[in-house]
């Protein structure tokens, strides 16, 4: 939910739906106060001054002529129809038009419903009644139909309720449909990113050619993207031609160096210099290429061949290649997984990620130890893991042992160059998983995460 | 043996001559995608060595060329592209071995040796292996030696196979690794060894002459005595 609510799209509906709201809402006060309040506030004052004038007549004339008066304004009056009644002070009804009123009169202006029949037929009528005591204890009571107006008042009540739901539900929809549209264009421009960062250097926004803010923004990206592309592939190119160029020479060297093995002949020392210096050469050149494998996985120009595999028998082939490694470092490598184990990996490579998991496992574990392979699945992932219970890493460590050339502080006795764990990293990177290393009291537990590639979207 | 070396790197290709020549094969060379294509075709060689960026032409298209004429020469390519799916590109187009710059000339010499053999009209398929007392039945999935059952795993006796197959000839670790095991893939440690040695102790017992010879440097021999 709060996810929901921090989306801009979200928020972009919402806004708009708040909006539409207010101007319907401020348009239907603004009918409101033309067609209902300004005709009311005419009506009191009407009423009002009326009732001062017969006020004033009661007080030169007497309650008689006032009566009269009254029964006049109530069949010849301009206007909306008038409505009167004058009570004498014992209680008596000297003359009036009005149904009812109430027991007791009251400082405001009330409406009293004062409906009529003229021949039998109701004529609905709704009276403002000023109702006033006059001196000597006599009440009188002036009023004016507002019917028109209250059933007016009603109408717009009536039509606000329903012209502001359908508001909402409009001002929603819109919002709804305008953040689609927004959103969908903002989506377009996140998925080329995401795309490029994944490695594939071509992907682009869509620009639509109608030039408009989005157009322009796809294509400020695109051009940023184009210059990434030629920048990278300048830096390729470099790399690939320095690695072309570096092998040969390479392969020169060791040439040389057997050619000069081959001239010592009886001269065991030199034989044995030029053996170790061709050893030294060949190291060079594992190095050389595993980096060169490692820089082409992390740029996604090494194509994955996924193939559907049986990942028990990848184990059990895996177990039984380093057996007799472990047998000789007195080391109990064993595996635990159940088939059927079925996912879609490229074979080679994580053949190569848990072989080398392997190799520093055993390496790292020391004589008498254990080691564990083993493959699970759950919620839509894999999980290879190899365990072993020798010293561990520390937390220090376990952050920086992916990195290139990386060597464990108390790795200085082990052989290799550093770059195992670096091509485990890239090569989960390429599968999409996760490289987790997690104590596992004792010892250490390395496991490949990887999720099941998903059935692709039409 | 007559073997076409096609390499533009000069000093690269003298030192693969000197070698190549040193174990006694007659070798011809040319730098030049485009000549090597017409020499392939108009001679016949044992093997061809084939450098993969050559000028003219390059070398897959060489080979896919001299493969289009139903030419089978056996074809070693030699490539600074060593990356394993490079190397399964140099395969599928028709190579018969892929080696990756620098390689080392002992397994150069070792992978033509077995590659030249290869077309050769031994009774390759035959299922019955046999060096000195050693007997491998590959239809049995039998081991015997001297009459003496020797139990082994699916592994070994695809190690013991691909050793017997090529009695009397150098075979690297690399080209174990590569026709034993059905990954492509650079194990960090030299485990190879360690299951030829678990294998030697299997097959020579007691006073039993080994039958696995190891070549410093270069890998494994398999021959009698």
């Amino acid at each position: 939910m709060r996810r929901l609510l921090r989306s801009f799209t979200f928020r972009l509906m919402l806004f708009y739906a708040g909006l539409f709201c207010l101007s319907v809402g401020l348009l239907m006060g603004a009918g409101y106060w033309l067609r209902v309040v300004v005709p009311m506030d005419a009506a009191h004052a009407m009423v009002d001054e009326e009732a001062e004038e017969f006020c004033a007549a009661y007080l030169a004339h007497g309650i008689a002529a006032t009566a009269t008066a009254l029964d006049r304004r109530a069949h010849h009056s301009d206007g909306p129809k008038a409505f009167h009644a004058l009570l004498a002070p014992d209680g008596r009804v000297l003359t009036s038009n009005l149904p009812s009123w109430p027991a007791r009169p009251s400082e405001q202006l009330t409406l009293i419903e004062a409906d009529t029949f003229v021949e039998g037929v109701e004529i609905d009528h709704n009276a403002l009644v000023r109702d006033r005591m006059l001196p000597g204890g006599a009440r009188l009571m002036i009023g004016r139909d507002v019917e028109e107006v209250t059933s007016e008042a009603e109408v717009l009540r009536t039509a606000a309720v329903w012209i502001f739901g359908v508001t909402l539900l409009l001002g929603l929809g819109g919002g709804w449909l305008m953040s689609l549209a927004i959103g969908r264009r903002i989506e377009a421009v996140t998925l080329a990113a995401r795309q490029v960062m994944e490695g594939d250097l071509a992907g682009r926004v869509q620009v639509r050619g109608s030039n408009d803010d989005f157009d322009r923004l796809g294509e400020t990206l695109n051009l940023m993207l184009s210059r990434i592309q030629s920048l990278f592939q300048a830096v390729q190119r470099v790399s690939d031609n320095a690695a072309h160029e570096l092998r040969t020479p390479l392969a020169r060297l060791i040439g040389r160096l057997e050619a000069l093995q081959h001239m010592a002949g009886d001269d065991l020392a030199m034989r044995v210099a030029a053996g170790d210096a061709i050893v030294e050469a060949n190291r060079l050149q594992q190095i050389l290429s595993a980096l060169m494998r490692i820089s082409r996985l992390e740029n996604g120009r090494h194509p994955l061949e996924r193939q559907r595999t049986d990942v028990v028998q990848l184990l059990e082939d895996l177990e039984e290649f380093y057996q007799p490694e472990a047998e000789r470092l007195g080391i109990d490598l064993v595996l635990s997984a159940q088939r059927p184990l079925v996912a879609d990996l490229d074979l080679d490579l994580v053949f190569q990620a848990l072989s080398n998991l392997v190799d520093n496992a055993l390496k790292h574990a020391g004589a008498g130890h254990r080691v564990e392979l083993s493959a699970t699945r759950r919620r839509g992932e894999l999980e290879l893991s190899v365990r072993d219970d020798g010293p561990g890493l520390d937390e220090d460590e376990a952050a920086s042992v992916t990195e290139q050339f990386y060597r464990g502080a108390n790795s200085a006795a082990v052989p290799g160059d550093g770059l195992g764990l670096s091509m485990v990293a890239a090569i989960a990177q390429a599968h999409g998983a996760e490289l987790l290393l997690a104590p596992a009291f004792p010892g250490l537990r390395v496991s490949l995460v990887i999720p099941e590639p998903r059935p692709a979207r039409i | 043996m007559q073997i076409l070396l096609v390499e533009d790197d000069a000093a690269l290709a003298a030192h693969i001559m000197a070698g190549v020549r040193e174990a006694g094969h007659v070798v011809e060379h040319c730098a030049d995608g485009r000549d090597a294509l017409v020499r392939a075709t108009c001679e016949c060689y044992d093997a061809i060595i084939l450098d993969r960026m050559l000028p003219t032409l390059d070398g897959l298209k060489v080979l896919a060329a001299l493969r289009a004429t139903d030419d089978a020469t056996p074809v070693l390519i030699l490539s600074a592209l060593g990356d394993v799916d490079e190397r399964v590109r140099g395969l599928r187009a028709g190579g018969d071995d892929y080696m990756a710059k620098p390689f080392a000339m002992s397994e150069l010499l070792a992978r033509l040796e077995t590659l030249a053999r290869r077309n050769a009209p031994v009774a390759e398929q035959s299922s019955l292996l046999r060096v000195a007392d050693l007997e491998i039945d590959l239809a049995s999935h039998t081991v015997t030696r001297a009459g003496r059952r020797i139990a082994l795993t699916l592994r070994e006796l695809r190690i013991v196979a691909y050793l017997a197959r090529n009695a009397g000839r150098v075979v690297t670790r690399t080209m174990l690794l590569e026709n034993v095991w059905d990954y492509n893939f650079d194990p960090q440690t030299n485990i190879i060894d360690q299951h030829i040695s678990k294998l030697r102790q299997k097959i020579a017992q007691d006073d039993e002459a080994d039958l696995i010879h190891t070549i410093r440097g270069v890998g494994y021999m398999m021959r009698a005595g």
